[in-house]
């Protein structure tokens, strides 16, 4: 019996012997990590989509999308020596035959292709860029080793700027490694991009992967998508009238914000030149600044509005209070003149704002003294940054008097918008205080992020500032500047016909860098308006910036007909309701009534220059 | 009788290995098979998924382009364009051609069309009897009440 039993433990002994043997073999290929990668195990590592960034309409109006592409590289030297043999064939393909085959898969000049093919192999680099394609089928035919040979080929996703080169500032731009690099695309440059995806696995010999030998596979996790603020109809429009206003008026650049006067938002925001977001590599230093955030100016008279302003909301004068314009007074030292007004020998601070009067403005600045007046700015933003998502954000300079004494003649002009420097977004800011009833909102241009999965990651609420001034002076201050978009002010080619404009406008003498004094005919034409004053919606701020003489350099004649057409479009947009309607009584073709409006500016502003 | 017995017990004990060993066999066998065809199903699966995933790759990469494309086409520089190119021009209505009326529907100003003119009787042309339960449009602008027209019949 028990010679017998051999012939049963026999077999049992062999498939123990090989159950061994698969077990080791399965240990050293799952558990254990030294085991060495054979050739044909891969990882490939999936790309995570780029977040996109959207209007402030929703998901269906992206300013920036990214799209997966295809990049194809050349390398004639690896085309020159691969020996490529389609299956049935005994003879291999010959160069001109795989070129060709390259060349119609992407639509590509055979002759070019060849070109490349042929070129000596440069030092350092083989591969010559060929295309970027998103059509499957050229990727199939490109990806077969059995048709061609030296093309490699690599996924990227491509940033796709769907309006161009509206918004470009703000947006920014990616470089070529897909990494944010100016604008949004810098400053949330975090969250937009995503987790990359891996897979890890086998392939055959030609290069196929075998997914049943998958062994890794995470999917990529998308960035999140941002929404701005900004209102692409607002912003095409005031990217048209902006580029109008520069054309019309010979300006070497210029910038300009619609802000909502009750939350801060930016609505829309756009500086001149601009830029290809996709060719940003190549783009001048100087179109890539962003001057709506980045670039300290100092104001001129629109600064006018926050000393008159603080000076009503410390009681030191009424708007009927009366001053006398004449210059004689050696204390404030050589205010700039007054222009070509007619002027009364006494002028109230009411007439001061609607003509811009530098003298009793100057004046007023002198006697609130410079302390107050410093706490005063600095309470409507300036010196500081506002805070807004955008980066290169300047803080604007505004000397503390307590550190740097401010002489005489730096006290009477910072009233007048001199000696201080300011952004286009902090002067905004302050008027959009005195639009809220005295209480100043944060700017901001990002209302929230959304995460792939939906989660809103942030969200972004109206924040308040502090209050600049009380209800009571921000009122006045407005009632103050309604004249100045009339036909006895400085802005009356600024009016919105059926709404009232509560603005001042701003002439500023451009400076010479390392102050040196100022060049002699070269402005920074700026009006800031409120609109409509009754009711404030709106503030608008055009600045124009002339690298040479004209006749239009001052703010009312040049920001003021770019502040009426893009005040007028976003109003009516916005469907808000005009505050004057009787001045809507009267037929009159919008389009028509600009140009006439504009020519009889021009004209009459032509009659008081020849005077 | 007990020489008998004996070999029927050696007999007993061969034939109870044999059908062991033959059951092992067979279920070892039965078990490779099921393993081989549970394995060419697996693969076939995979090969189907991967498939799948590229056929699922490119559509999705044909939707975002095709997305990208319609919103391209949505921007306002691109609708102004279009509408450029087949010679129309959108403008915003003049003053007398907007209707601004109260909640009452009295109208804002005064010579304005309004929603209360337009449902006085002896306001706008006399209506013929077959009009009377269509429809009437109230032309912006004229203060007259416009009636449909009819459709000819060929």
């Amino acid at each position: 019996m028990r010679g017998e039993n051999w012939r049963f433990w026999l077999p049992v002994a062999c498939l123990a012997v090989f159950a061994v043997y698969s077990a080791q073999k399965l240990v050293r290929a799952h558990v254990d990590p030294k085991v060495d990668a054979p050739d044909y195990e891969f990882t490939r590592e999936i790309l995570a989509q780029r977040g996109s960034i959207f209007s402030s309409y929703g998901k269906q109006y992206p300013f920036a999308k990214s799209v997966p592409y295809w990049e194809y590289s050349l390398d004639p030297v690896a085309l020159t020596n691969a020996v490529v043999r389609p299956k049935g064939e005994k003879h291999p393909r010959t160069k001109e035959a795989i070129v060709k085959t390259i060349a119609d898969a992407l639509g590509l000049e055979y002759g070019r292709v060849l070109r490349m093919a042929n070129s000596p192999p440069k030092r350092g680099y083989r591969s010559q860029f060929l295309a970027l394609s998103s059509d499957p089928d050229a990727h199939r035919t490109l990806a077969d080793s059995r048709l061609v040979a030296g093309v490699a080929i690599s996924e990227r996703q491509v940033r796709q700027y769907l309006h161009g080169r509206h918004l470009s500032h703000v947006l920014g731009s990616v470089n070529a490694e897909g990494v944010g690099s100016a604008g949004i695309e810098q400053r949330f440059d975090r969250d937009l991009t995503g987790t990359p995806g891996t897979v890890r696995g086998l392939r055959d010999a030609r290069k196929r992967e075998l997914y049943d030998k998958r062994k890794v596979s995470i999917d990529p996790i998308p960035g999140s998508d941002i929404y701005l603020t900004i209102d692409h109809n607002i912003q095409f429009e005031v990217e048209e009238q902006l580029k109008w206003g520069v054309n019309e008026f010979g300006a070497g650049s210029g910038w300009c914000i619609v802000m909502d006067s009750r939350t801060g938002a930016i609505l829309a925001m756009a500086s001149l030149p601009d830029f290809e977001p996709l060719a940003y590599g190549r783009v001048g230093d100087n179109a890539k600044i962003n001057r709506a955030v980045a670039f300290n100016y100092e104001p001129g008279s629109v600064m006018k509005t926050i000393t008159v302003a603080s000076a009503i909301d410390a009681g030191f004068v009424k708007p009927d209070s009366k001053y006398r314009t004449n210059r004689d007074d050696s204390n404030y030292y050589k205010l700039p003149g007054d222009g070509s007004h007619v002027w009364e020998p006494t002028m109230t601070v009411k007439d001061a704002i609607v003509h811009s009067s530098n003298i009793v403005v100057g004046k007023l600045a002198y006697d609130f003294g410079p302390m107050r007046l410093f706490e005063y700015m600095r309470k409507f933003g300036f010196g500081e940054k506002t805070g807004i998502e955008l980066p290169g954000e300047q803080f604007g300079i505004l000397p503390d008097p307590r550190k740097r004494m401010w002489d005489k003649a730096s006290q009477s002009r910072a009233g007048i918008g001199q000696f201080v420097a300011v952004t286009a977004i902090q002067l905004c800011s302050a008027y959009q205080a005195i639009a809220n009833d005295g209480v100043r909102m944060r700017p901001y241009v990002v209302e929230k992020i959304v995460a792939s999965n939906g989660a809103e990651v942030f969200r972004r609420e109206p924040q308040t500032a502090g209050r600049a001034i009380s209800s009571k002076a921000a009122h006045t201050m407005r009632q103050v500047m309604l004249d100045v978009a009339s036909p006895k002010g400085t802005a009356r080619r600024a009016a919105v016909r059926g709404y009232s404009v509560a603005g001042k406008t701003g002439t500023a003498q451009k400076q010479i860098p390392g102050g040196r004094g100022y060049y002699a005919g070269l402005y920074r034409a700026t009006f800031c308006g409120i609109v409509p004053a009754s009711d404030p919606r709106l503030v608008v701020l055009v600045t124009l910036d002339f690298d040479k003489k004209t006749l239009y350099h001052q703010g009312g004649n040049s920001a003021g007909p770019v502040f009426r057409r893009v005040a007028k479009a976003a109003l009516r947009y916005l469907m808000i309701p005009p505050d004057r309607p009787e001045e809507l009584e009267e037929a009159v073709d919008e389009d028509e009534y600009d140009g006439i409006m504009d020519e009889r500016s021009k004209k009459y502003d032509m009659k008081l220059l020849d005077a | 009788m007990r020489k008998n017995r004996k070999i029927t017990k050696k007999m007993s004990v061969v034939a109870a290995n044999s059908m062991r060993f033959g059951a092992i066999i067979v279920i070892f066998f039965v078990m490779v098979i099921l393993n081989l065809l549970s394995s060419s199903s697996c693969t076939m699966l995979l090969k189907e998924k991967g498939e799948k995933e590229r056929e699922l790759a490119k559509l999705e990469q044909t939707r975002t382009q095709e997305s990208t494309r319609w919103e391209e086409l949505k921007t306002p520089e691109k609708i102004e364009v279009a509408l450029l190119r087949h010679g129309l021009s959108m403008k915003l209505p003049r003053a007398d051609q907007c209707v601004r009326m109260r909640a009452d529907g009295t109208p804002l100003y005064p010579n304005q069309v309004s929603l209360r003119r337009a449902r006085q009787p002896e306001f706008g042309a006399p209506q013929p009897a077959s009009y009377r339960s269509k429809k009437a449009v109230v032309s912006a602008g004229s203060g007259r009440v416009a009636m449909p027209r009819r459709r000819k019949v060929n």
